[in-house]
């Protein structure tokens, strides 16, 4: 109890660490089973689409002009079908006659006749197609008129099929997802910049400075703003950081009100005052009390954002404005697939899942993040 | 008086099932009223006494379920399907709650709103039904009722609201009526109004009534039998008279005890002047509405104070006073007109900046323990916030140990230093303020009602405490309360407040005693400050 | 009341200024113009189209004489559907965006709230998570999805109701269209209502009600007032999101309505009509906008302007 003792000699136990809000609002968290299950899904997902393109066989822009838009599956292609025509396909190229053709395993055997000698350059055919490996001359009769062949088959996976100029859909969508979620973050990380500080600057000082910016804000937010981001887009081309930047520069106005309504009604509270009646500065304040409490509902409106934005991402990807080919993103996939439902209804149904099942688990993070940082019912 | 029992509490358990598994709110309780008496709960935040009514006619929240017997005019009740209870509820039991200012639906005339029942109990027309509204309110005292049927609840004074409430509770002759801390969210003197509707209500319609409260002074002098309950079981029961007069329990002997007492003696004569104010102003300006011009308030009107060297100036009036205006006016943290020295050194002309090296020798330590620590630190980090810009020379370590000292200084275990506010009980948290105000070792503090939010018992362990810190350190306190029990035992002298004006101001005794005007006699009426004499 | 009108729609003129000018140089100073077709005119041509439509004059004049003929009311000539004027092309257009985004809005509003509402009620059972996980669906769903899932179900696979077009507006045409459009829409209320109903259920004035034996009825009606007050408030981004999603509801279906006439404009550099677009789409939002607050301080008395 007295002065001096205390002062001088350093507490003797160490001080138990106490319970934060934020670790209860972990411990809320990791309670929530359906926002665990979106986190580990997510996770999986960003993993898929860094990564998984590593694996897929095939890169995201390379074209198999012999399979254009065959179905999802699980056994590699080609399929027995699609020897034959194929097969007939390369020998009416090389203008030459079949006589016999084996299948044997994974190796196509074939005679060939013509009244000529026939050249063997013309077996390039065999591997300018998808479907076999170089042909190798197994055997020349007849001063080169008659040529026994063997071509070993390619086999390729598609094992969610090929979009309409014949690109492996499975990369493609590992690519298109990473760029959804890219711009989804990035463009959200734009807006959270920008509407932090433009909220806090507004609701901490107050008074002129406020009612100036939030002017602004409400004039910006009477503009039919996704009108502006078409013309935007349309006039000024179509590239990515333009897309984010438009994309972010709608989304701030959000954020910036809910920064500010939360950086007023924190200004009123009493630990503030405190603090003030301390002799604590501006940054002080700014830095210790007001921002470290306005960071649960901006974390919250940021998880509800990524998604809302990778939506306007698609919506203008839909519209032909948004990410152009050879890259692409879920949105073009979307309206691509959406153009073949007809017939071809799995180059819709697959990315839209992944888009569904990536926005589910998106909503279920924020929401459930909600709930942990703000429990009303405690 | 002695009638048949009309509700008959056997046995009642409340339990709530919250994530950190059940909580056993009420123990098992029995409670008998009879018909026309008045029944008083007593007890502390906590200890059950709202649940266990609440239990009763069936308004748990979603997550409390009950077991036992309630019997009303000798009717189960408990377990009833809320059909059943909706034919009880309203017509032969009401209840009336603390928040006047939410209990009515803001978006509805206060004409419609009391009808309702009445339409669905009584069976009356709309027409009808309003007719007998507008008695109601004529009943319960609201001037200018036909005005007022046509009122929103927003239009009404938080009193006012309370009436429309009782209005309606007793609009279709109920044989009970529960009553839950329904004056503790009024001023004094409005508390004294609404206690008198009560009993004035209660002898022309001879109903019962429940009354929940923590204030053994409305429990003396409004109701005839006593329950106290603790952690949610019953410790004591019997008459009134005899359980204030003869308690047996150890609990109510604590609560009655409880009462801050004690009066301070005066600092020497010749102790310095440390804060002086002449003829403060405090002007705020309220923007213009949608369609309202901007107009002036002026919260504080022409107060001057002067507080020596170990002085405690209590500051009493009711709210809107404009004594919390004064208070910050006085530490610079309201823009405010009139000449203020702290020592031997001018305030008007220092800016924010300026203000700063002075803010260590004056602190404020605020009503609300819950609002005025910021959630997202820990304690350590609360307590210390001041000494990294007063003293940024000393290290973490330095600081760590300060806190240790300050806050066993207010008693509580310095191992706490790395908790967080909300781990900690109310009292605990306004310990946490005042350490936090003291480790700078200021010479003048500002005392915002610091124990208005806090039960009675926890009220006066504040008190001690505050009296015993500035015995220790020589320090000046501005006291502002509404509570006249606390300020009695905190202050040397008292002002009185009323609408931004000092309307009295002299020696506590002489303030108590010797009343002056009539605005300072309703207040000290209204606080029922005899409650203790008359007990003895 | 009149006074209130008055002053609001005086307070939008400058926002609407803002973005006509905004909209006017951004959209001249950006490459390429309405006459570069992929056959490049010959130049006689072009110089009198460029002087029928007063291209040929400077910039800041085509701004002047632009804005006098707003001031008249006049959109302007279109660029593109070059027999016809931005107004007349309005005129055809407006209605069947108005009828098809208000039909949206109608039955966004009641199946939206009377879901929300029984989700509330019912908090936690299994129509709640029934109602929510269709209202995630509904809000995580685009648009360019559903049109062309509903097309294939009901226009081919059915063949209950037409594929697209407007058929001068018969009911079975627009059927489709008001569904996808109202989709989104009835998930984003049911979800506010729920959440603003919960919060009501479980506020004082409810406990009032239930202590006084009101029947359910009774809760309904001061609860819903009370939840209805988010719902009101969501109504003018909702009628912003309405008019996004025209323009995909309009190209899919192939409704001849503002939105489709806005993205044609654009690809086709037609000046008039986008500004025309823009403007329309700007006074509607500030007249929603005036109408949603008095709708929301008519249900409110507490920010009443008297």
């Amino acid at each position: 109890m007295t002065a001096i003792d205390g002062a001088q000699s350093p507490p003797s136990s160490p001080a138990p660490q106490g319970r934060s809000l934020w670790s209860d609002a972990r411990a809320r968290l990791m309670q929530n089973r359906a926002a665990v299950a979106s986190l580990i899904f997510l996770a999986f997902l960003a993993l898929a689409f860094t990564l998984g393109r590593a694996i897929t066989p095939h890169a995201y822009d390379q074209v198999f002009p012999d399979y254009v838009k065959v179905q999802p599956s699980l056994k590699p292609y080609p399929l027995a079908d699609q020897i034959g025509p194929a097969l007939d396909r390369i020998v009416a190229r090389m203008r030459v006659q079949a006589v016999d053709r084996k299948i044997e395993g994974d190796v196509v055997r074939m005679t060939f006749e013509s009244p000529r000698p026939i050249d063997e350059r013309l077996l390039a055919y065999f591997e300018r197609s998808d479907l076999f490996h170089p042909a190798r001359v197994v055997e020349r009769q007849e001063e080169g008129r008659r040529l026994v062949v063997e071509a070993p088959i390619e086999r390729r996976l598609f094992l969610f099929g090929t979009d309409s100029n014949g690109r492996d859909l499975l990369s493609r969508i590992l690519l298109a997802g990473g760029i959804s979620l890219l711009i989804g973050i990035l463009a959200s990380l734009v807006a959270l910049i920008i509407g932090v500080a433009w909220g806090a600057i507004a609701g901490y000082f107050g008074g002129r400075v406020d009612m100036v910016m939030m002017r602004i804000v409400d004039i910006l937010y009477s503009l039919p703003f996704i009108f502006f981001v078409i013309l935007l887009v349309v006039f000024f081309g179509r590239n990515f950081v333009l897309m984010f930047i438009a994309v972010g520069a709608i989304e701030w106005l959000d954020m910036a009100r809910i920064v500010r309504g939360q950086t007023l009604s924190i200004k009123r509270q009493e630990y503030v005052q405190a603090a003030e009646a301390l002799g604590v500065d501006s940054s002080g304040i700014l830095r210790r009390h007001i921002i470290p409490n306005t960071l649960g509902p901006v974390v919250v409106f940021l998880t509800l954002l990524v998604p809302k934005v990778i939506l306007l991402e698609s919506f203008l990807s839909f519209l032909g404005l948004g990410v152009q080919e050879p890259m692409s993103s879920l949105g073009v996939l979307i309206s691509d697939g959406a153009k073949n439902i007809q017939g071809a209804s799995y180059m819709l149904i697959a990315p839209a899942t992944i888009f569904i099942a990536m926005l589910f688990a998106l909503n279920f993070v924020g929401d459930g993040l909600r709930d942990a940082l703000d429990p009303k019912d405690r | 008086m002695t009638g048949e029992p009309v509700l008959e509490i056997s046995g009642l358990k409340v339990v709530f099932s919250t994530p950190d598994g059940p909580v056993d709110a009420v123990r098992g309780v029995d409670v008998s009223v009879r018909r026309g008496e008045t029944v008083a709960i007593v007890g502390e935040s906590g200890s059950g006494k709202s649940q266990m009514m609440m239990a009763s006619i069936g308004l748990l929240a979603s997550n409390g379920r009950s077991s036992g017997s309630v019997r009303l005019e000798g009717r189960e009740i408990l377990g009833l399907s809320s059909r059943e209870l909706d034919r009880v509820r309203g017509r032969r039991v009401t209840m009336i709650f603390q928040e006047p200012m939410t209990s009515l639906d803001p978006l509805f005339r206060i004409g419609d709103q009391l009808a309702e029942p009445l339409m669905v109990h009584g069976g009356l027309s709309r027409g009808a039904a309003k007719a007998r509204a507008l008695e109601l309110l004529r009943l319960v005292g609201i001037p200018e009722p036909e005005r007022r049927i046509q009122s929103y609840p927003h239009e009404l004074s938080g009193g006012q609201r309370q009436r429309v409430m009782i209005a309606m509770a007793i609009s279709n002759n109920p044989a009970v009526l529960v009553a839950d801390e329904p004056t503790t969210a009024l001023d004094v003197t409005v508390q004294a109004q609404i206690l008198a509707l009560l009993a004035d209500l209660q002898k022309r319609l001879g109903m019962a009534i429940v009354f929940i409260t923590h204030d053994l002074g409305i429990v003396r002098r409004f109701a005839d039998r006593v329950y106290v309950m603790r952690r949610g079981e019953v410790v004591e029961q019997g008459e009134t008279a005899r359980i204030l007069a003869a308690p047996q329990h150890d609990y109510t002997k604590m609560l009655l005890e409880a009462e801050p007492t004690g009066t301070k003696a005066p600092p020497p004569a010749d102790a310095p002047v440390v804060v002086s104010a002449r003829d403060v102003h405090v002007t705020f300006k309220m923007p213009a509405g949608m369609f309202k011009p901007p107009h002036l308030v002026r919260a504080v009107d022409g107060v001057s104070v002067e507080l020596k060297r170990g002085q405690t100036l209590g500051v009493v009036g009711e709210s809107g006073s404009g004594k919390s205006t004064l208070g910050r006016a006085i530490l610079k943290l309201t823009p405010a007109a009139g000449a203020i020295r702290f020592e031997d050194r001018n305030l008007a002309p220092l800016d924010r900046a300026a203000m700063r090296p002075l803010r260590k020798s004056m602190q404020l330590v605020f009503q609300d323990p819950f609002g005025s620590l910021s959630p997202r630190m820990t304690v350590g980090d609360i307590i210390t916030e001041g000494l990294l810009v007063h003293e940024p020379q000393i290290d973490r370590a330095a600081r760590e140990a300060r806190a240790a000292q300050a806050l066993t200084e207010v008693g509580l275990d310095p191992a706490s230093r790395n908790r967080y506010p909300h781990e900690f009980s109310g009292g605990q948290r306004q310990r946490i303020a005042i350490a936090r105000a003291m480790i700078l070792e200021p010479a003048f503090v500002v005392l915002d009602e610091p124990t208005s939010a806090l039960d009675r018992s926890v009220q006066r362990e504040i008190v001690n405490l505050l009296r015993g810190m500035q015995e220790r350190r020589g320090l000046t306190y501005l006291f502002i309360s509404h509570d006249l029990a606390v300020v009695r035992a905190m202050a040397d002298e008292i002002i009185v407040m009323k609408d931004g004006l000092a309307v009295e101001s002299g020696p506590t005794r002489q303030i108590y005693e010797e009343p002056r005007q009539d605005y300072t006699r309703n207040l000290i009426a209204a606080a029922f400050l005899s409650r203790r004499a008359e007990a003895a | 009341m009149a006074l209130y009108i008055v002053k609001r729609l005086l307070s939008a003129l400058p926002t609407l200024f803002i973005i006509i000018t905004l909209s006017f140089f951004l959209m001249r100073v950006a490459p390429g113009g309405p006459f570069d077709l992929e056959r490049p005119l010959e130049a006689k041509v072009m110089e009198n189209l460029k002087r029928v439509y007063q291209l040929d004059r400077p910039l800041w004049e085509q701004y002047l004489i632009y804005l006098k003929s707003l001031l008249h009311g006049d959109l302007g000539p279109s660029f593109y559907w070059r027999d016809f004027s931005v107004n007349e092309l309005f005129a055809r257009a407006l209605p069947i965006s108005m009828r098809i985004g208000a039909t949206a809005l109608g039955v966004a509003l009641v199946v939206g709230s009377l879901l929300g509402a029984l989700a509330a009620l019912r908090q936690n059972s299994a129509a709640d998570y029934a109602v929510m996980t269709g209202a995630t669906l509904g809000i995580t769903i685009p648009t360019f999805v559903v049109a062309p899932v509903l097309q294939l179900v009901f226009g081919l696979a059915l063949a209950w109701l037409p594929l697209g077009g407007w058929n001068d507006g018969a009911w079975r045409n627009s059927i489709l269209p008001i569904a996808t459009l109202a989709l989104p829409q009835i998930a984003i209320i049911a979800r506010l209502t729920r959440a603003s109903m919960i919060e009501v259920l479980r506020s004082h004035h409810i406990r009032t009600l239930r202590s006084q034996g009101l029947p359910l009825r009774y809760v309904l009606k001061h609860s819903l007032r009370a939840a209805a007050l988010p719902v009101v408030s969501y109504l003018g981004p909702a009628a912003a999101a309405l008019m996004t999603g025209s323009i995909v509801v309009e190209t899919i279906f192939a409704i001849p309505g503002i939105g489709r006439y806005f993205v044609d404009a654009a690809l086709n550099r037609d000046y008039t009509l986008v500004m025309g677009t823009v403007i329309l789409v700007a006074v509607l939002v500030v007249l929603f906008n005036l109408v949603v607050d008095l709708v929301y301080a008519w249900l409110d008395p507490r920010v009443r302007y008297e």
